[in-house]
C-alpha cells in the first residue's frame, strides 16, 4: 500500500484564482491512498519545498504528487528536493494544474473540478510507480561541429582550446561560409576577410581540429555522449595529399561555371578553390555528370569538351578531343544531324549552341594531318566490309589499337553513301578525302573493287573477325501502276549517277517524292541539273512530321524547290513509254503510328493530276543482303530483311562476324553508323582477347541536371550560319554553307553552359606538378564516435526568383545583398569597384530596397531577417564611399539597430553619406531601356515616387540553408515552421536543440548578425564543455522493457524503434531492448501486440487507470 | 477628414465598429508599407493621389466616411468611390488586407445613409425595380435571340447560360451573347437560357455598398435557379462568375458556375471544337481583373486564342496576368464619371495599344464596353473584341 502525499501550489493567483483549492483538497483528501493534502501559495519556494520534505520524513511518504504548473518546468526542483532527504526521485509525480486548467480555463466550477480529476488520476500512476535509477552512460569527450561559416569556426576553436578534440564538417571545399563573402562588417567597418581569416588559419593548423571539408554527414546513430557518425567525403577528383594549391590547373581549365563564390556575378573554372585564401588551401574539380550533347550523341562525343577548348581558341586540342570517338570530324561538321544540338540545354534558354559548325571549323582549321602515334602492332588481322562511315569508324578504332585491318569495297570508290549519296553542295569530296586520309594515315587498308561475296570465307581465311557494314542500298519501290515507264528514278540510285557518273539525262519538269534527307538531296541535285528550275517535292505527311533536317528543307525552299505537303502518287501515266503525268491523291493525318508520327490517311475523291517528265522515287531503301550465298549461316531478320545483331555487342549469330551501320537499322544517320563501327570495334577486340562481349556495354550515366544559365552567358545570341546567295548557288554544285571565322568559333562556343562542369578534357592533367589529378576518385565514407554535436549550417538568400514584383530574378541589374558586398569587395569580380552586371558601368543611383521576402507572411516569409537594416546602412555608406558624386535611396518601412553601437552608425552613415531614406515599400521595378523604375509611394507625404536608378539591391531574406531540412530529419531535431532548428526554451536554454546532445549555433537557428552567431557559438561550446565535464551522463530511466515471458518474438517493435533501440535476441528468442539507446518515446508499447514491452513507471495497467478515472468524471 | 487635430478620445468606435461588423477584415494588420499604393491603377494615372495605405488606419480609428462638413465629405465619398476593387493591392499586400472590402464596409455606411454618387443610386434603383442596370423591361432580356434562335432552359439540360445583363440589353455587348450561342450550339453543348426569369447578378451593385437591393436580387435568382432545376451556370461576365461562385453560397445557392473561357478551353483541348478559319490579325490579351487575379485563370483565354490559326498573340510587358491593370469599370466604375486626365481606361488602352496589336481581346462585357466607349474619342484604328467573337470567326 502507498502512502501518497498531495501537495497543490496556488502559483499565487495564476491557479488559485481559477480553481477552488480547498474544494479541491476536500475532494482529494477523500481519497484512501492520500493520507496527507496540503496546500501553499508558491510551492516552488523555500518553505513550500521544506513543508514537502517534513511531510516525507513525519508520514514517511512513498508517493509524493506536486499539483502545479507543467512537469517542464518544476519536475527537476521538486524531484531534487526529494532526492535531498532519500526519497526516489521517480516516486515524485507532477499533476500539471496550470497550463492544463487554470491558464485555459475561466469557468471556475469547472476549473476546479478538472483540476481534481487530473490529480486523482496522476494518483493512480503514483499508485504503481516503482522506484528506479538513472541509467548511467560514460561520454565520448569529442565533438562535432556541421557547418564551419562564422559560428562553426568559433564554436570548434573555444572546444578544442579547451582541449577536446573536434570533427569539424563542411560541405564546401573551404571554411569561411558567408562571411568569407562579405568586404566590410557593420558598425565597425572592419574587413570581413581581415577578421576571419586568422580564424581560419588557426583551425586548419589546431592539432584538435580534424577538418573534413566538402564532406557530409550520411548517417548518424546512438545517443547523447555516445554517437557514431558516419561522414561523406565527397571526392575531390584531386589528391589533397599532393595537391600544394599553386593553381597551374585553373589557367589550364578551358571550362567556365558561374561562380557560387561570387554568386554568379563571375564564372569560374571547373577545377577550383573558392577563394585564394581558402583553409584548407586545396582545388577539386566540379563534376554535374554528363552533359546534354555527349550524351544525346550516338558515338558518345565529347562535345561540352571541344567546345570549351574551342572557347580558348585550342583548336588542335579541341580535334584531338573529337577524333577519339569519330574519325570524320570533317564530315559529321557538314551532314551530322547533329542530335547533340537538339538535346542542348542552351536550347530550354534560347538557341542551342552551333556545335555541328564549330566542329566544322576545328576540322577545317587543321592544315596538315598529325603524326600518328602508332600503337605496337598486333598479330590479329580484322576485315571490314564496306568502306562508308559504320566499316572505316570500326576500322580506325581498331587501328588505333593496333591491329591490322582492310577494308573491302565494292566500288572503285571510298566512303561508301558518303561519296554515293550525299550531294558535293553538302559534302565537298575534298572534306571527305581528309577524314579517309586521316583514317589511312593511321594504318588501315582498303581495297577496292573488291567485292566479298561470302563473310565466313573470311573468318576460314586469316582474318581474327569480320565486320559487315554493306549499308541499306536497295530502293524501295512504290508498287504502283506505271511505275516501270522512263522518267523514273529512284533517289539513291539518282543521286549515285550524279555522283560518279556526273551526267543523268532529266526532264524540264521534275517531281520527288518522299520527305527524307535523300529526297530533298535528289530534289536540290536534280534542280542544279535542270535548267527550267522547276522541281516539286510530293511528301505523304505535312511539315511538322518531315523527317529531313530542317536546315536543308529550308535551303531547299530558299533555291526555288516548291513541297506539295499531304499527297501521294496513286499512278504514274505515260505517253509512248515516257512519263508523262502523275495522279496524285490529297491526304489527311490519322492517329499516331508505331514512328509516334501521324499516319497519313488518304481523302476520298481528292485525285489530282500533276504533268510530270521526271520523278524521282525517294521513299527509302533496305539493306541487300542477296550477296550471301544460299547455305550462309548469318543470320537475318526477316521483316527488315536486315542483318540480325545482338543490340549491344553487333554479333551476327556467326561468332566473330559482326554487322553494323544501314546494313543492320536500314537507311539511318552518319553517326548512328559511326557508333555502330565504334561498338563493333570494342566487340571484336573483345572477342580477340576472348572476353565477355557484353559486361557492362550499357552503362548507366548520369546526365547533368537542373543547368542554369548565368547572367554573364544571357545576352550572348547564336551565330547565324552564312550560306553563298541561293542564285549563285542553284546552277552549281559547290559547297552551299561557309564555315565561320575564327573569332564566330571562340563566341559561340563562349556560349556553352558547361552543363557537365568539367567537360573531362584532362588539360589540368597535363600541367599537374605534383601529379595530384585523379579522375577516377570516389566518395569515401568514414565512420567518427562523438558525444555531442554543434548544429551550425548557416542560411541562405530567399531567392530572387520568387520576387515577382522586383523581376523574378531576370534583370542582372537588380541584386541581392551578398551580391553586392561582391561588388565591394576587393578580391570580387570587379575589385571592388562598383560596376553593375549587365553593362559594367558605375551606377550613379542606387535604390536599396529592405524586407524583400522578409515580414510577408502572405506571400513570402512572416519574420524579419534582422540583419538587412543594418547591412543596408553599410551598403548605402560605402556606395557612397566609392561613388561620392551617386545617390543612394534606401526604400524602408522601417529601421532596426538594436545593437551595440548600431544606431550611433545609422544617424553618422546617413548623415557623412546624404543617404537619402524613404519610407514605403516599392511594388515594382520596371525595366525602360537600360534603366530600372521602382515605383513606390513615400507614405510619410502621401506623394507617388517612381524612381530611375542604375542598380537595385534587394535586401533579401534570410533562409535555413538547403541541407538544415534534410539535417533536421537524419539528426532527429525538430525545425519550426520556417525550416529554423528549434531551441528548448526560448530565452533560457537558447542554445540547446530539444534532443540532448544537439547545441545550435548561428544562423541555422534564427537570423543573427555575426556579434550573435558568434556568441552563441562559444555559448554552445561551453554548453558541450559542461557536459564533457561530466565522467558519465545520467539517461532517463523511463525507458522501455520487453517481458521475456509475455514476448513472442514477433519483432515488431523493432521496426516501431525510430531509435534503432531493440534487436533480436537470437539465443534466447525474444526482443532486447538497448537502454542507452531508447529515448523513451513509447512507439513500441502501443506496436507490441502482446503486452510484452512495457515503459517503466507508464505502463498500460497504469495508464488504463488514469483514464478509468478521468472517464468517471 | 477634417482639418483639426485629431485627438486619442476622437478616435470614432462607433464607424470603426460599423467598419469591422461591416467586413473590415485585418486593418490592425498593416504597418503602412505603402505597396498597395504604387500598385493602384490610380498610381499610373498619376493626376491623383490615392494613397491606399491610409484606409486601413483610417478605418482603424473610425475615420472613414466620418466627416461631418459637407464638403468634406464630398470629397471622402469620391474618393471612396475611385476604388475600382480590381484587388491589385490584394494580390501584392504583405498581410493579405482587403482594401476593397474595407471600401465596401464604407460605402455600405454610405448607402445606409443615402449619401453615394447620384449615377450610382439610379443604378441601384433600375436593378431594383427592372432586374438590370439600364431600367430597361425585364420582357426584353430575351430579345438578343431573335437573331439566334437559342434553347429555353430545361431541366435535365447541363448548363444554364447566363450572358449578364450587358450582353443582353446593350446592342454591342449582344454579339458576345450571339458567338457565344453560335460557337455552344456547334459543340453540342446542352444549354439554354433563361431569359426574362433572370436578375442581374448583383455584383456591382454589392460593390457599390448597396447590400440590400443585392440580397433582393440573389435571392431571387437563387429562388429561380432552384426551381429551375439549375446545376451548372455557364457566364461571359467575370463578375457574375465569382459573384455566383464566391458570393451567392452565403444565401444558401447550390449550383456550379464556369467562365465561358475555362468551357472553350476544354472543349478545344478535347477536340470537340476545331478553329479551322484564319484570323490573321496580331491580338493583346487583356487579363480582366475579375477574371484573372479574383479567380486564377489566366491560361484559358490564352489557350483560346493559340488554337485559332494565323492569329499571333501579344502580351503587355510588365502588365500581363496577374499585374494587368483595371480597365476602371469595376465596383461601379462603369458609371462613374472622372475629368478626361483622371481616367484609368485611358492608361491601360495606352499600355493595349502600345503592343502593336490590331486587336484587343477581352473576356469580360465591363471591359469590351469600357474601352469600347473610350475608343470612340481616341482616334486609334485598333478593335475591342471579346474572345467569343473571335473564337465565331474561326470556326
Amino acid at each position: 500500500m502507498k502512502k501518497i502525499g498531495v501537495y497543490i501550489c496556488h502559483c499565487g493567483r495564476n491557479i488559485g484564482a481559477t480553481v477552488n483549492i480547498p474544494e479541491v483538497m476536500e475532494e482529494i483528501r477523500k481519497h484512501p491512498e492520500v493520507i496527507n493534502c496540503e496546500d501553499y501559495k508558491y510551492m516552488c519556494s523555500e518553505p513550500g519545498q521544506n513543508l514537502i520534505k517534513e511531510k516525507i520524513e513525519e508520514l514517511e511518504l512513498n508517493g509524493i504528487i506536486v499539483a502545479c504548473c507543467s512537469p517542464s518546468l518544476h519536475e527537476e526542483t521538486f524531484r531534487r528536493n526529494a532526492e535531498s532527504i532519500g526519497l526516489n526521485r521517480y516516486l515524485l509525480e507532477i499533476a500539471n494544474i496550470r497550463e492544463q486548467c487554470s491558464w485555459v480555463h475561466t469557468d471556475k466550477k469547472r476549473a476546479t473540478l478538472k483540476a481534481t480529476t487530473i490529480i486523482k488520476s496522476i494518483i493512480e500512476k503514483a499508485k504503481f510507480n516503482e522506484i528506479l535509477e538513472p541509467v548511467k552512460v560514460p561520454v565520448t569527450p569529442r565533438v562535432m561541429v556541421i557547418g564551419a561559416g562564422i559560428a562553426g569556426i568559433q564554436a570548434a576553436l573555444d572546444i578544442a582550446n579547451s582541449g577536446y578534440e573536434v570533427i569539424l564538417l563542411e560541405k564546401n571545399s573551404s571554411i569561411g561560409g558567408h562571411m568569407a563573402q562579405l568586404s566590410e562588417t557593420f558598425p565597425t567597418l572592419d574587413c570581413s576577410q581581415c577578421i576571419l581569416t586568422p580564424k581560419m588559419v588557426e583551425v586548419g593548423q589546431h592539432k584538435n581540429i580534424q577538418l573534413l571539408t566538402y564532406s557530409e554527414l550520411s548517417d548518424i546513430s546512438g545517443n547523447v555522449g555516445n554517437f557514431k557518425v558516419q561522414i561523406k567525403k565527397k571526392s575531390a577528383f584531386v589528391d589533397w595529399e599532393k595537391c600544394n594549391g599553386c593553381s597551374d590547373c585553373v589557367d589550364a581549365c578551358p571550362v567556365g561555371i558561374k561562380s557560387q563564390f561570387n554568386l554568379g556575378l563571375s564564372n569560374r573554372t571547373a577545377i577550383y578553390r573558392p577563394f585564394p585564401q581558402a583553409v584548407p588551401n586545396k582545388f577539386v574539380i566540379d563534376k554535374r555528370g554528363i552533359s546534354a550533347c555527349k550524351f544525346s550523341c550516338p558515338a558518345g562525343v565529347n562535345a561540352q569538351a571541344y567546345i570549351a577548348l574551342c572557347s580558348q581558341g585550342k583548336f588542335e586540342e579541341a580535334l584531338a578531343i573529337e577524333r577519339e570517338d569519330n574519325p570524320f570530324p570533317s564530315v559529321c561538321g557538314r551532314v551530322c544531324t547533329h542530335p547533340c544540338e537538339q538535346e542542348c540545354e542552351r536550347g530550354n534558354f534560347d538557341e542551342a549552341i552551333s556545335i555541328r559548325s564549330i566542329k566544322r571549323f576545328i576540322a577545317d582549321f587543321e592544315k596538315e594531318l598529325p603524326e600518328p602515334e602508332l600503337p605496337s602492332r598486333k598479330k590479329e588481322k580484322i576485315a571490314i566490309i564496306g568502306s562508308g562511315p559504320s566499316g572505316l569508324s570500326c576500322a580506325y578504332r581498331l587501328a588505333n589499337k593496333g591491329y591490322s585491318t582492310t577494308v573491302f569495297e565494292a566500288l572503285p570508290v571510298v566512303g561508301g553513301l558518303l561519296v554515293t549519296g550525299i550531294p558535293e553542295f553538302r559534302l565537298p569530296r575534298k572534306s571527305l578525302q581528309k577524314d579517309i586520309d586521316f583514317i589511312k594515315s593511321r594504318g588501315v587498308r582498303i581495297e577496292t573493287n573488291h567485292k566479298i561475296e561470302n563473310p565466313e570465307e573470311l573468318l576460314k581465311q586469316d582474318f581474327a573477325a569480320v565486320y559487315i557494314a554493306t549499308g541499306a542500298w536497295l530502293e524501295r519501290k512504290m508498287e504502283i501502276e506505271g511505275e516501270e515507264l522512263k522518267g523514273i528514278f529512284y533517289g539513291i540510285d539518282f543521286l549515285q549517277k550524279v555522283n560518279l557518273e556526273k551526267k543523268v539525262e532529266i526532264c524540264k519538269r521534275i517531281a520527288v517524292i518522299g520527305g527524307g534527307n535523300s529526297a530533298v538531296d535528289a530534289a536540290r541535285t536534280a534542280l542544279r541539273l535542270n535548267p527550267e528550275k522547276d522541281v516539286t517535292i510530293i511528301y505523304r505527311r505535312s511539315r511538322m512530321e518531315m523527317p529531313a533536317i530542317e536546315e536543308e528543307i529550308l535551303e531547299a525552299e530558299e533555291e526555288g524547290i516548291k513541297i506539295n505537303y499531304l499527297a501521294t502518287p496513286v499512278k504514274f501515266i505515260g505517253k509512248n513509254g515516257k512519263l508523262d503525268k502523275m495522279e496524285c491523291i490529297r491526304m489527311k493525318l490519322g492517329k499516331p503510328d508505331e514512328s509516334g508520327r501521324r499516319r497519313p490517311v488518304p481523302i476520298e475523291d481528292s485525285e489530282f493530276v500533276i504533268p510530270v517528265d521526271t520523278v524521282i522515287i525517294s521513299i527509302g531503301q533496305k539493306p541487300d543482303t542477296s550477296y550471301l550465298p544460299e547455305n550462309s549461316n548469318i543470320k537475318l531478320n526477316e521483316k527488315w530483311e536486315s542483318f540480325l545483331v545482338d543490340e549491344d555487342t553487333f554479333q551476327t549469330s556467326v561468332p566473330g562476324i559482326f554487322a553494323g551501320g544501314d546494313a543492320v537499322t536500314g537507311p539511318a544517320t552518319v553517326i548512328d553508323a559511326i557508333a555502330h563501327g565504334k561498338e563493333a570495334a570494342i566487340s571484336i577486340e573483345r572477342y580477340i582477347k576472348n572476353e565477355d562481349l557484353k559486361a557492362g556495354r550499357k552503362p548507366e550515366l548520369k546526365k547533368a541536371e537542373n543547368v542554369e544559365m548565368p547572367d554573364y552567358l544571357s545576352n550572348l545570341k547564336r551565330v547565324k550560319n552564312q550560306y553563298v546567295q541561293s542564285k549563285d548557288r542553284i546552277s552549281n554544285f559547290n559547297e552551299v554553307q561557309i564555315g565561320l571565322t575564327e573569332e564566330q568559333v571562340k563566341s559561340e562556343a563562349a556560349r556553352c553552359l558547361a552543363c557537365g562542369g568539367c567537360c573531362d578534357c584532362r588539360e589540368c592533367e597535363k600541367v599537374c606538378e605534383p601529379d595530384a589529378i585523379v579522375y577516377d576518385m570516389e566518395d569515401e565514407t568514414i565512420e567518427e564516435e562523438v558525444g555531442a554535436v554543434i548544429v551550425a549550417t548557416g542560411y541562405e538568400l530567399y531567392p530572387k526568383e520568387k520576387l515577382i514584383e522586383y523581376g523574378s530574378g531576370n534583370y542582372p541589374d537588380v541584386i541581392n545583398g551578398l551580391q553586392f558586398e561582391r561588388l565591394l569587395s576587393a578580391s570580387g569580380p570587379t575589385e571592388g569597384e562598383i560596376l553593375r552586371p549587365s553593362d559594367k558601368k558605375i551606377p550613379k543611383r542606387v535604390a536599396f530596397i529592405s524586407c524583400a521576402g522578409s515580414r510577408d507572411p502572405e506571400y513570402h516569409l512572416p519574420y524579419c531577417s534582422r540583419i538587412c537594416c543594418m547591412y543596408n546602412v553599410k551598403h548605402a555608406f560605402l556606395y557612397k564611399e566609392n561613388v561620392p558624386d551617386g545617390e543612394a535611396i534606401v526604400f524602408n518601412i522601417d529601421v532596426r539597430t538594436s545593437g551595440k553601437d548600431y544606431e550611433e552608425f545609422f544617424t553618422r552613415a546617413k548623415d557623412e553619406e546624404n543617404i537619402l531614406y524613404l519610407r514605403g515599400k516599392p511594388s515594382r521595378i520596371i525595366k525602360e531601356g537600360n534603366d530600372l523604375v521602382v515605383w513606390s509611394v513615400n507614405t510619410l507625404t502621401g506623394k507617388h515616387i517612381r524612381v530611375k536608378c542604375d542598380l537595385v539591391v534587394l535586401s533579401t531574406a534570410i533562409v535555413p540553408s538547403l541541407e538544415a531540412t534534410e539535417l533536421s530529419k537524419q539528426l532527429r531535431i525538430p525545425v519550426n515552421v520556417n525550416g529554423m532548428f528549434n531551441e528548448v526554451h526560448p530565452k533560457l536554454r537558447p542554445v540547446e536543440s530539444i534532443v540532448p546532445g544537439f547545441f545550435l549555433a548561428g544562423c541555422c537557428h534564427s537570423p543573427k548578425d555575426i556579434p550573435d552567431s558568434v556568441a552563441q557559438a562559444s555559448a554552445a561550446a561551453s554548453k558541450v564543455l559542461e557536459m564533457f565535464s561530466q565522467k558519465e551522463l545520467s539517461l532517463e530511466p523511463l525507458i522501455a522493457s520487453v517481458d521475456d515471458e509475455l514476448c513472442s518474438a514477433c519483432r515488431i517493435c523493432i521496426s516501431a524503434c525510430p531509435y534503432e533501440a531493440r534487436e533480436f535476441d537470437e539465443e534466447n528468442d525474444i526482443v532486447a531492448v538497448n537502454e542507452v539507446l531508447c529515448a523513451c518515446c513509447g512507439s513500441c508499447v502501443s506496436a507490441c501486440p502482446s503486452g510484452a514491452s512495457q515503459q517503466k513507471n507508464l505502463s498500460d495497467n497504469q495508464i488504463s487507470k488514469m483514464v478509468e478515472v478521468i472517464l468517471e468524471q | 477628414m477634417n482639418n483639426k487635430n485629431i485627438l486619442i478620445e476622437e478616435i470614432n468606435s462607433e464607424i470603426r465598429d460599423v467598419l469591422l461588423e461591416e467586413g473590415a477584415e485585418g486593418i490592425y494588420k498593416c504597418y503602412q508599407c505603402g505597396k498597395c499604393a504604387s500598385i493602384c491603377p490610380w498610381f499610373q494615372v498619376g493626376t491623383y493621389d490615392f494613397p491606399v495605405y491610409r484606409f486601413s488606419l483610417e478605418a482603424a480609428m473610425g475615420l472613414v466616411a466620418s466627416s461631418e462638413d459637407k464638403d468634406e465629405l464630398t470629397k471622402e465619398i469620391d474618393k471612396i468611390y475611385r476604388c475600382v476593387g480590381c484587388e491589385a493591392c490584394l494580390e501584392q499586400c504583405p498581410h493579405g488586407i482587403d482594401t476593397p472590402r474595407i471600401l465596401r464596409a464604407a460605402r455600405r455606411l454610405l448607402v445606409d445613409f443615402g449619401s453615394y454618387p447620384e449615377t450610382l443610386k439610379s443604378v441601384v434603383q433600375k436593378i431594383h425595380n427592372a432586374g438590370n442596370p439600364f431600367g430597361e423591361a425585364r420582357e426584353k432580356r430575351a430579345d438578343w435571340t431573335k437573331e439566334i434562335d437559342t434553347p429555353e432552359f430545361r431541366e435535365g439540360m447541363e448548363f444554364l447560360y447566363f450572358p449578364c445583363c450587358l450582353p443582353a440589353y446593350d446592342t454591342r455587348n449582344q454579339n458576345i451573347a450571339l458567338a457565344t450561342s453560335k460557337i455552344l450550339q456547334k459543340s453540342g453543348i446542352s444549354f439554354g437560357i433563361l431569359g426574362n426569369r433572370e436578375f442581374c447578378c448583383g455584383e456591382a451593385i454589392r460593390r457599390v455598398g448597396a447590400e440590400k437591393v443585392f440580397s433582393e436580387v440573389c435571392n431571387a435568382n437563387i429562388k429561380e435557379f432552384s426551381q429551375s432545376g439549375v446545376k451548372k451556370v455557364l457566364v461571359s461576365s467575370p463578375h457574375c462568375l465569382t459573384t455566383f461562385k464566391d458570393e451567392y453560397p452565403e444565401f444558401g445557392s447550390d449550383f456550379e458556375t464556369f467562365h465561358i473561357t475555362q468551357l472553350l478551353s476544354k472543349l478545344l483541348d478535347e477536340g470537340k471544337l476545331k478553329p479551322q478559319k484564319e484570323f490573321k490579325k496580331k491580338v493583346v490579351f487583356h487579363d480582366p481583373c475579375t477574371l484573372g487575379r479574383k479567380n486564377n485563370i489566366y491560361e484559358e483565354p490564352r489557350n483560346i486564342l493559340k488554337n485559332i490559326p494565323g492569329l499571333e498573340l501579344l502580351e503587355v510587358e510588365n502588365f500581363n496576368r496577374n499585374l494587368s491593370v483595371c480597365c476602371g469599370a469595376g465596383s461601379g466604375g462603369l458609371w462613374m464619371e472622372w475629368d478626361k486626365d483622371e481616367r484609368i481606361v485611358n492608361v491601360r488602352l495606352e499600355q493595349l495599344i502600345d503592343t502593336g496589336a490590331d486587336i484587343i481581346a477581352v473576356a469580360c462585357p465591363y471591359c469590351l464596353q469600357m474601352f469600347e466607349e473610350t475608343l470612340k474619342s481616341m482616334n486609334a484604328e485598333v478593335q475591342v473584341m471579346d474572345i467569343s467573337e473571335i473564337l465565331v470567326e474561326s470556326i
